[in-house]
């Protein structure tokens, strides 16, 4: 095997070494490695699967996605992604999906800092790992019983923020 | 915070190499004509593919082959247990610790190391930098 141009493991490999022991350093770049399979390619595949199963049941969606999508059509048929980057409604419809099916839907743990959190009138202690399950945040009440379709829509409503997201 | 121009350049790169999996996975499902496929396989040999290439520099070819990669088996076998445990890490902390219930994650825990070590293995653009990173294995 050759590695022709630099892949993320490039990255990873030329960097300091996290410690001084090689044991420590190879965890690393295990967990590394670990991370990058799962993040890169799981999550990417439920979320297709999930918007194509709307797609398929809201034909509605392809046609409005393809008069969006037409005029940013090159000659070759390939796309610009930062023109696509601005396609207000394929952003939504992803974005949608990603509210309804976030690809962790449990949440990940996280720490919270030493002098601890208030969130609302919540308060959490410091260093307490915390998990906010993003399945349940992105249906919570005020969502609920809303129509999919009513949901796009109402969100398409309101411009995207632009050039500042980053 | 705007990206800065090295990120911009980076993605640059990834992108055009995404590009040509996404026109091999239109290819196959444009080869069904219409009639019915297994989308999750097909979108999971897609992602696959692509995250192959960007992070280990070498795809898995499914999108090539049509063929299923073990790793996919090995990903959902062992992936079912973080679902499960992790509003619990405490709990998922104790089960892979159990010889046999742990069997499918410790599978995929081995598989992603294989993957670290056979590309630290092809890893020598520059020879200096080899020998800093020594991992002693």
């Amino acid at each position: 095997m050759e590695v022709k141009e630099k892949d993320i493991m490039s990255w990873l490999l030329e960097v300091e070494p996290m410690s001084t022991d090689p044991y420590l350093n190879h965890m690393w770049l295990v967990g590394d490695s670990r991370l990058i399979i799962v993040a890169g390619s799981d999550t990417t595949a439920a979320t297709l699967v999930h918007l194509w199963y709307y797609l398929a049941h809201n034909p509605v969606h392809v046609e409005k996605l393809r008069k969006e999508l037409a005029p940013l059509r090159q000659e070759d048929g390939s796309f610009d992604s930062k023109e696509l980057g601005d396609a207000d409604y394929l952003n939504g419809m992803i974005n949608e999906t990603l509210r309804l099916h976030p690809p962790v839907p449990s949440g990940l743990s996280r720490q919270t800092p030493p002098e601890g959190l208030t969130i609302g009138n919540t308060r959490v202690p410091g260093d307490t790992i915390v998990s906010v399950p993003l399945f349940t945040v992105g249906r919570c009440k005020y969502r609920v019983g809303i129509d999919l379709v009513k949901v796009f829509t109402a969100n398409l409503l309101q411009p995207r923020k632009r050039g500042n997201a980053h | 915070m705007s990206r800065s121009a090295d990120d911009a350049l980076a993605l640059e790169g990834y992108d055009s190499r995404v590009k040509g999996y996404a026109n091999d996975l239109v290819g196959q499902i444009k080869s069904f004509g219409g009639k019915p496929l297994n989308a999750s396989l097909w979108f999971n040999y897609y992602s696959f593919d692509v995250m192959g290439e960007l992070a280990f520099g070498k795809s898995f070819d499914m999108l090539k082959t049509g063929e299923k990669h073990h790793a996919i088996k090995l990903l959902h076998e062992g992936t079912r247990p973080v679902g499960i445990f992790s509003p619990m890490p405490w709990l998922m902390i104790l089960m892979t610790r159990i010889p046999g219930l742990s069997a499918g994650y410790q599978r995929w825990i081995s598989f992603c190391e294989e993957q670290a070590e056979k590309r630290k293995q092809v890893f020598s653009p520059r020879p200096s930098m080899v020998s800093s990173i020594d991992f002693g294995f």
